[in-house]
This record gives structure tokens, C-alpha cells and sequence, in this order.
């Protein structure tokens, strides 16, 4: 700090010092060189450094200069065998020129560069002649170059007090290296998010001020478009316009420097930093800031092509991924779904399927997988339509909403219910669809594309621990963007199948069809009720004993009506018709039943329930806390409740380091909690927050926990 | 017989379903790239126009459908002009082999009046008679507005525009950054090499340079 002061009092002074009388027609650069040794002793690197007076209301260039312009060059012509490097740069400023900027100085600079004199350098007098060349603006440019000489010893090495000063001070300008803050560059879909993280910003907001990116290489952002800035402790996240090289994508490292004022006991310093971002990286979570409503207008004209995006909204989620990265991420999610245990069922019916139409031809078998994809396509889109519609209606879009709905859940359980049925044979759908003549390939047809619908919808709660990245950035974003990521996902949940289907050589890998068939389908059925057991539970949970009660008997009636459906004669076709009006009668019994508040919630007595105000006030008395933000539709979230956060280790870790464990429910749609899980960037549960002792944002912890897991994340909460 | 025809309609309605399934991906893609404003980047269509020459015409982009059209944002006293047109005969030359080519150069001066550049009409056409050059149209743009559509930032900004009216071509006249005029010599002149590969058919090699030179001097600056 003090070495800054003294810079910038070493800068003042040789301004001051050198006010010069400029002419009015030129030149409008005093140009000098200077050196840190009047004597250079061998082997020895010193600096010499090419000083600039800038005639009042003029500029020179930095290494970038910006729209326009060109950098200040230096050429020393060195004897045999002595060396030159990089030149040092001070941080530059920005020159606003109606709707373009310039990158550059003003006033006086020092471009000082390291030469290194030779060991066997020969003792005595020396001329190093140097060309300088340089284009200084006010509103028009000029081109000025110069030749100068500059006079050395070489002996024993003295410093030139002087121009160690000048060389000193343009150090003390310079950037630190690249190394205290860590950086990445993505291109997002509307701006080019830079995010910093590191020591320097720990104080945020508070003491952070005026932060600006300057970056080295021309074309990487647009330098005359506003920098939105958000500051958090330790963090920032810039969004820029992209330039030429950053317009689809960031895939090279580029180098700059981050300049901000910092408050440091009651004054304001100049700081500046090189940073080196990383490409396709976001090294934090935080939102875009919003358009500052105060803030300078955009420079009119060329920023007037494209406005600034609108602010997503209060609670926008920033995850670190890019347009192709959820893409990509959301076709990857749709493979594994299909490994996954709540889509196995279906996964096995369509296998199932598959197995029993290995006598059709080949174009039919193509056009079912066909049918069967677009059945999951569309119906991602469609639940991509109907969030974005609820988004869009101020509702809490989160995914596994739907399963928020006891009518959806009880519904569900139902569908499992009947398709247990019929996989035990009670009914038939396929055969009666036959006998009325409709033909089997229609109802192949159907049956294709109504498996692929019902995949997608039992997939959804797997979706979200797997997804939740893809997912929150797909429902932050422009409809059409959050459609596409909608779309990849059921191209991937489909893709195996589609693939299948259009190589029956794969078919090989699977069984021969027989009597096994009948009983691997009964098997089946096994699965199915276990899915139904599971729904009816997630209804105790929203419900209570009386929502199970009135599901339990729809499915009694479900089941009486399935098994008079499988009966021939018209009195057990009526029964069955009757038994299904009663079926769907205690549907809506069971989902208008009210939701029982926080269900689950409490049953633990060292969980305390969420609330931010809890968690302020837990964090205000100095202790770490952690948050648990779970639903018992969520298999994940039930699965690290009765593991990792059940362990002896883990609950003794807690208990030891008094950490203030909450438990934030969201069985049941909750405004806050939605709230809450968007602005730490998740689709939906679980989310695991641990707040540390000394403040600052929360370290959030994977989907799936282990012990080691969170009592790391305790140690490294409590530690200072 | 019936088992083929019943596979060829089968076939056919597989390609159905497989194309709309695909066009409904495409389509969605399609309005994530599309849906962003065009910006003045090569591929993307040029920004319209309509303007007074100094010759006294009206002009608009639309009346050169079908010829390929080289935009020049230019101002006289800027010492990166000066170097390629009174030091040198880069512009000079290129508009000559425009014009013999049967392309439309067009020379657009987007300084605000009292600023660099800014010239009469009279004056423009002087100045271009004293340096031997010969631009099809010079256009005056006080107002910045067609610069700032085209976002042009330096004096020389150069673009090409095809018959189709789609940017080919946005950046800096050479390879040298300098208003040295040594650095003249030698030089690789990126809008001639793009109308060469246009009009070899082949695509241009390097669609987008940094453009370099004085800042263009619009209102405000």
C-alpha cells in the first residue's frame, strides 16, 4: 500500500515536475528515456525505460489499445550480446470517444523494459541508441516517433535515483502477476461472463469499487460496451459484449488485467491484477448483476444494436455452464436416466417390448424407435412449455414440481398400480385393442409413443439431483434456449433405444424370446408396485394417513376394475367401466386432500427447521451452519439422510463443532425454499449448504454425499 | 409385391417421422442462433441504407442486389489514411480494380461536422480527384448512423458485402497496424485477397480483422 502511495506521489511529482509547455501544433509527447543505474555492473539486468510527457487532453496507448489507436513501441539497439525483455506495462485507463474507447495513458508514463548486460560486458562508456514510435489522440491522431540515446557505465553497478524512481513507480502501476486472482471466461448466452475469485476481492462489495477488465488481445471483448459488475466476498462476475473471438465461444486462454479501487482504512486504492482465464470456465456462482439503472448510459449507437439483456429476474441462478455445455450435459443426463432406478421399470417394459416385436420387420422396428423418441422429445418440450409457462406466470418452476401435486403422485401411483396388473396378466390392453381390429401395428404405434411419454415423466425425479445445472440454466434462460436443453435431454433418454432400433444387429446381445418372456413381464410387475409403494409414501408425506387412505382405495378399485376389464361378457365390461368412474372419483378425493404443512419435517431433533432468518440468526452467534434442503420425493435426498447424514462420524463431527443443522423441506411447494435453491444456482433437491464460521457465501456440497464428504466440509467451515 | 409396397410406404413415413423429428431439434437450434439481432459480422446479412452521395444521388444498399459492394470508412487527415492513400496506392488501386471488376466501392466518411474528417460534398469529391482515387460513391454520414449500424470503428474500417447482400468481408485494409508508410511494402492486403477468393468461388480465408487506424470521429468523441 505504502509502495503504491509512493507511486503514485512519484507519478504526481514527475508530472508536476515536468509540466511542460506543449505546443499547439506538435509534438504532443516529450518523450525521454531513462534508466534505474547510471552504472550497470556485468551479468547484471537493470531497466530502461522510455518516459512520455503527454501534451494535456492527449493519450498514448496501452498494449492493447483498444478501438483505435496503437501502442507506444520501443526499440533499443543493444551491443553484441546484451538482451531485452517484455516491456512493463502500467495499468492503463479507458478513454471513452463518443461509442468507442480507447485503452491508454494520459498526463506522463513509464514504459520501462529489463536489459541485461552481457558477464564478459567490456568497463567503460556506453550508448544505447533507441527509436521510439507512437501514436498519441485527443480527438485526432498523430503519429510521433523519436530517436534517443541513452548513456551508460559499466563498472561497478550504481542506481540512478531519478529514474529508478520513474521505473519504480511504473512497477508499482503495473499489474500484479497473474496468480492472486483466479479467472474464467464462458461465453453466455447473451454475454461474455468473466469471474474472478481470489484473495484480493475478499472484502466484495464493501470495499470493492470501479472494477474493469482490460484484456490484453483486441478482440475479445467489445471495449466501448458497459462491464456489469456484481461483487460478493472473494468474488465477481463481469458481463461483457463478446468480440471477434469470443462471439460463439471462449476456446483459447486470454490474458488481461483487473483494475478496481479498494478501500483500505478510509482511502481508496488503485489496484490491479493479472488474470489469466481460463476458457469455458466460471470460477464463481454468482447472478449477472443487473443493468445498472444509474449507471452511464451505453454508449449510444453502437450498444443501441444490442440492448442489454433483461435482468432474468431477482432470483436468476448463474450455474457455470455455457448453451452447448448444458446441451451437451443435458443429451449425457438423458443416457444415464436410462441406467437409472426410477426409469428401470420403464426401461425394462420398452426392453420389453423390444423383445416381443423381434418377429417384425425391420422398417417397423425403425419407425417404433422413431415414435418412441419423439414420444420423449415432445414431452420434454411440452414439460419445458409448461414450465416455462409457470415461470413465466410468477409460480416456483422447480423440476420434480409436478411430483409437488398429490392428484400427479396418486395419479402416478396409480399408472404403476395398473401396469403391475397388467404385467401379471390380469388385463390385457394390447389384445382387446387387436379384437377390435385396429390392428397390432397401430397399437405398437401407440404403445411406442406412449412409452416414451410415460419415461420421461416417472425419469423427472431423477432428473433433478443429476440434472440440476442443465436444468437451472435451461429455466433462467430465454424460452427458446431452456427448449433446446429440454429437447437434448429426451434426445439422450431416447438415443439408446432409437439406436436399438435401427440396428437390430444389437438385438443379438439380448435373449431369445420364449416362455421366459411370460415370466420375466410378471416379474416386472414387482418393480411396478415397489414404484407404487414408493408414490404412495411421497403422498403420506404431502398428505397425511388420510390421503394414503383414500389412495389405497382407488387403487382397490383400480385393481376390481382391471380384473372385471379382464373378464369377457358386457355385465363385467359395465363393472369394470363403473369401477374405473369410482377409480378416478377417489383420484380426486385423494388429491384434494389438504397438504399436511412440513410432514416429515422435525422428526429428527437435531434438525431444526430452515428459514433464513434461523440461519442468519445461527450464523450472527459465530457457528457454522449446515442446511439440508431435501423432499420426500427426492430418492437422492432420502438416500444421503440415511447415509452419510445418519453416520456415527458425521453427527458427532456436528455435535463437536456445534454446527446448526437445518432442514429445509420441499415435498411441498415453498416459495422460500424455491427461492433459495435458485439463488445458489439448483434446479431443485437436493442442495447442501455449509455455511462458514467467518461469513461469506456457503460452500455448496455435491448431490451425493459421503461421510469424508461433510465432515471436510465442516473442518473447512469452522477453520479461520 | 404387397410385403414391398407395404415396406416402401412404411419407409417413407419413417423418413417422415425421422425429418420432423429432426427439423423439430433444427428448429429449435435454429431459434436459438437466429434469434439474436443481425450484427455486422461476416455471414450475416449488412445493414440496409439509404444515403446522399456527394455527387448528389440517393443511394441505398438494396440498388447493388447482385454486385459485391466494398464499404471504406475513411477521413482524409487521419495519418493511417494518408498512409494508403497519399503515401501509397492502396485504396487508389483497389477501387480501380473494383470498378473494372464491375463491383461498387463505396466511400463513407462518418465524421460529425467540426470533427476530423468532415468534409463538403464539394470537398469530398476534390480531395478523391487530387489522390487518384475513384470510389463509385462517396457517402457523408454525419449523423454516424450508417457507422454506427455497421459498428465502424476506425478510419481505414473496411467491408465487403456479396451480391446476396451478406457480409464477407469486416476489418483492417492490410497486416500492418502502423501509419509508418514503410510498412506499406510488403503488406497483406486482406480485402483485395478476399476479392480475389470471391471471385475464384472460394471462401474468404480470413473473414474478420481487428481494423486499425483513427478512432471514426462521431458525435461525441
Amino acid at each position: 500500500m505504502i509502495r503504491l502511495l509512493a507511486a503514485i506521489a512519484a507519478l504526481a511529482l514527475s508530472a508536476a515536475a515536468s509540466a511542460q509547455e506543449f505546443s499547439p501544433d506538435g509534438p504532443f509527447v516529450h518523450p525521454r528515456l531513462a534508466s534505474d543505474r547510471t552504472s550497470v555492473a556485468p551479468g547484471e539486468t537493470f531497466h530502461i525505460a522510455l518516459h512520455q510527457d503527454i501534451a494535456p487532453g492527449w493519450h498514448t496507448y496501452w498494449r492493447n489499445p483498444g478501438d483505435s489507436g496503437l501502442p507506444t513501441e520501443l526499440d533499443l539497439t543493444l551491443p553484441e550480446g546484451w538482451s531485452v525483455g517484455e516491456m512493463v506495462w502500467p495499468s492503463p485507463k479507458a478513454y471513452p470517444l463518443g461509442p468507442l474507447t480507447n485503452y491508454g495513458y494520459s498526463g506522463a508514463v513509464t514504459l520501462p523494459v529489463p536489459v541485461t548486460a552481457p558477464a564478459d560486458a567490456a568497463p567503460g562508456t556506453i550508448e544505447i541508441p533507441a527509436y521510439a514510435s507512437w501514436l498519441v489522440c485527443e480527438d485526432i491522431c498523430v503519429p510521433e516517433d523519436a530517436r534517443l540515446t541513452l548513456t551508460i557505465e559499466v563498472g561497478p553497478s550504481r542506481p540512478d535515483r531519478a529514474g529508478a524512481a520513474l521505473i519504480n513507480a511504473a512497477f508499482d502501476a503495473a499489474p500484479q502477476p497473474a496468480g492472486a486472482l483466479q479467472a474464467g471466461l464462458v461465453r453466455g448466452p447473451d454475454s461474455l461472463i468473466l469471474t474472478l475469485a481470489g484473495a484480493p476481492l475478499d472484502d466484495g462489495a464493501d470495499a470493492v469499487s470501479n472494477l474493469a477488465f482490460f484484456p490484453f488481445n483486441a478482440s475479445v471483448i467489445d471495449h466501448a460496451a458497459p462491464q456489469r459488475v456484481a461483487l460478493d466476498a472473494g468474488e465477481a462476475r463481469v458481463d461483457l459484449r463478446p468480440g471477434r473471438l469470443t462471439r460463439e465461444a471462449v476456446n483459447e486462454i486470454y490474458g488481461g488485467v483487473i483494475t478496481f479501487d479498494r478501500m483500505d482504512g478510509g482511502e481508496a486504492a488503485r489496484m490491479a491484477y493479472t488474470i489469466e482465464a481460463e476458457p469455458g470456465a466460471q470460477v464463481s456462482g454468482l447472478a449477472a448483476a443487473p443493468t445498472a439503472p444509474g449507471a452511464a448510459p451505453p454508449a449510444p449507437g453502437l450498444d443501441a444494436a444490442t440492448p442489454a439483456p433483461p435482468d432474468a429476474g431477482p432470483a436468476a441462478p448463474a450455474p457455470g455452464i455455457s448453451f452447448l455445455q448444458a446441451a451437451l450435459f443435458a443429451l449425457i443426463g438423458g443416457l444415464i436416466l436410462n441406467l437409472m432406478p426410477c426409469v428401470f421399470p420403464i426401461l425394462s417394459m420398452k426392453a420389453l417390448t423390444l423383445v416381443e416385436k423381434r418377429g417384425i420387420e425391420r422398417a417397423e422396428g425403425r419407425l417404433l424407435g422413431l415414435i418412441f423418441g419423439a414420444g420423449v422429445i415432445l414431452t420434454f418440450l411440452a414439460l419445458g412449455g409448461a414450465f416455462l409457462a409457470v415461470r413465466a406466470a410468477g409460480g416456483d418452476a422447480a423440476w420434480g414440481m409436478q411430483l409437488q401435486s398429490p392428484g400427479v403422485v396418486a395419479g402416478l401411483a396409480l399408472l404403476m398400480f395398473l401396469i403391475g396388473l397388467n404385467f401379471l396378466g390380469v388385463f390385457e390392453v394390447g389384445t382387446s385393442l387387436q379384437s377390435v381390429g385396429s390392428g397390432v401395428r397401430d397399437s405398437g404405434r401407440r404403445g411406442a409413443f406412449f412409452t416414451g411419454v410415460l419415461a420421461v415423466f416417472v425419469a423427472a425425479p431423477c432428473i433433478a439431483p443429476f440434472m440440476a445445472g442443465a436444468l437451472a440454466y435451461a429455466l433462467t434462460q430465454p424460452a427458446h434456449v431452456a427448449l433446446t436443453v429440454f429437447a437434448f435431454l429426451g434426445l439422450g433418454l431416447a438415443l439408446p433405444f432409437v439406436i436399438v432400433a435401427f440396428y437390430p444387429g444389437l438385438l443379438a446381445f439380448l435373449p431369445r424370446p420364449g416362455a421366459w418372456m411370460v415370466r420375466l413381464r410378471q416379474v416386472l410387475a414387482f418393480p411396478m408396485f415397489g414404484a407404487a409403494i414408493w408414490l404412495v409414501w411421497v403422498l403420506a408425506a404431502q398428505t397425511g394417513a388420510n390421503g394414503v387412505l383414500w389412495a389405497l382405495i382407488m387403487l382397490l378399485a383400480a385393481g376390481f376394475a382391471a380384473w372385471a376389464f379382464g373378464l369377457r361378457g358386457t355385465l363385467a365390461r359395465v363393472t369394470a367401466f363403473a369401477a374405473a368412474l369410482l377409480t378416478a372419483g377417489l383420484l380426486y378425493a385423494a388429491a384434494v386432500q389438504p397438504l399436511a404443512v412440513r410432514a416429515t419435517a422435525g422428526a429428527d431433533a437435531m434438525w431444526a427447521d430452515w428459514s433464513p432468518e434461523a440461519v442468519e440468526a445461527a450464523r450472527a452467534e459465530g457457528r457454522a451452519v449446515f442446511v439440508d434442503f431435501t423432499a420426500a420425493w427426492c430418492v437422492t435426498c432420502q438416500v444421503n439422510k440415511l447415509g452419510a447424514l445418519s453416520e456415527r462420524s458425521v453427527t458427532d463431527h456436528f455435535a463437536a463443532h456445534d454446527v446448526a443443522l437445518f432442514r429445509a423441506d420441499f415435498t411441498n411447494r415453498d416459495r422460500r425454499i424455491a427461492d433459495t435453491l435458485a439463488q445458489h444456482g439448483a434446479a431443485g433437491v437436493p442442495l447442501y449448504l455449509m455455511y462458514p464460521v467467518q461469513g461469506g457465501a456457503p460452500d455448496i456440497l455435491p448431490p451425493l454425499l459421503t461421510g469424508t464428504i461433510v465432515t471436510r466440509a465442516v473442518d473447512r467451515a469452522v477453520t479461520p | 409385391m404387397q410385403t414391398a409396397a407395404k415396406t416402401i410406404s412404411v419407409n417413407r413415413r419413417h423418413l417422415v417421422l425421422g425429418a420432423s423429428l429432426f427439423a423439430a431439434t433444427a428448429l429449435a437450434i435454429a431459434a436459438f442462433t437466429g434469434g439474436a439481432k443481425a450484427e455486422p459480422f461476416p455471414g450475416n446479412p449488412a445493414p440496409a441504407f439509404t444515403a446522399a452521395t456527394a455527387a448528389g444521388e440517393t443511394v441505398s444498399l438494396s440498388d447493388f442486389a447482385g454486385q459485391t459492394v466494398i464499404l471504406e470508412w475513411t477521413n482524409h487527415d487521419c495519418p493511417f489514411v494518408m498512409k494508403h492513400y497519399n503515401h501509397g496506392t492502396t485504396m487508389a488501386g483497389l477501387q480501380a480494380r473494383a470498378a473494372q471488376e464491375g463491383h461498387v466501392w463505396v466511400q463513407i466518411i462518418s465524421s460529425f461536422p467540426g470533427t476530423q474528417g468532415h468534409v463538403s460534398a464539394e470537398r469530398a469529391v476534390e480531395l478523391n480527384d487530387a489522390r487518384g482515387a475513384s470510389p463509385a460513391h462517396v457517402i457523408l454520414d454525419e449523423s454516424g448512423e450508417i457507422g454506427r449500424a455497421y459498428e465502424a470503428r476506425t478510419t481505414p474500417h473496411m467491408f465487403i458485402i456479396d451480391a446476396g447482400g451478406v457480409i464477407r468481408y469486416a476489418g483492417a485494409i492490410d497486416d500492418q497496424p502502423s501509419a509508418n508508410p514503410a510498412t506499406l511494402s510488403g503488406a497483406l492486403n486482406y480485402v483485395g485477397q478476399a476479392l480475389d477468393e470471391m471471385a475464384a468461388g472460394e471462401p474468404v480465408s480470413v473473414p474478420e480483422t481487428q481494423p486499425y487506424g483513427c478512432s471514426v470521429k462521431y458525435e461525441g468523441s
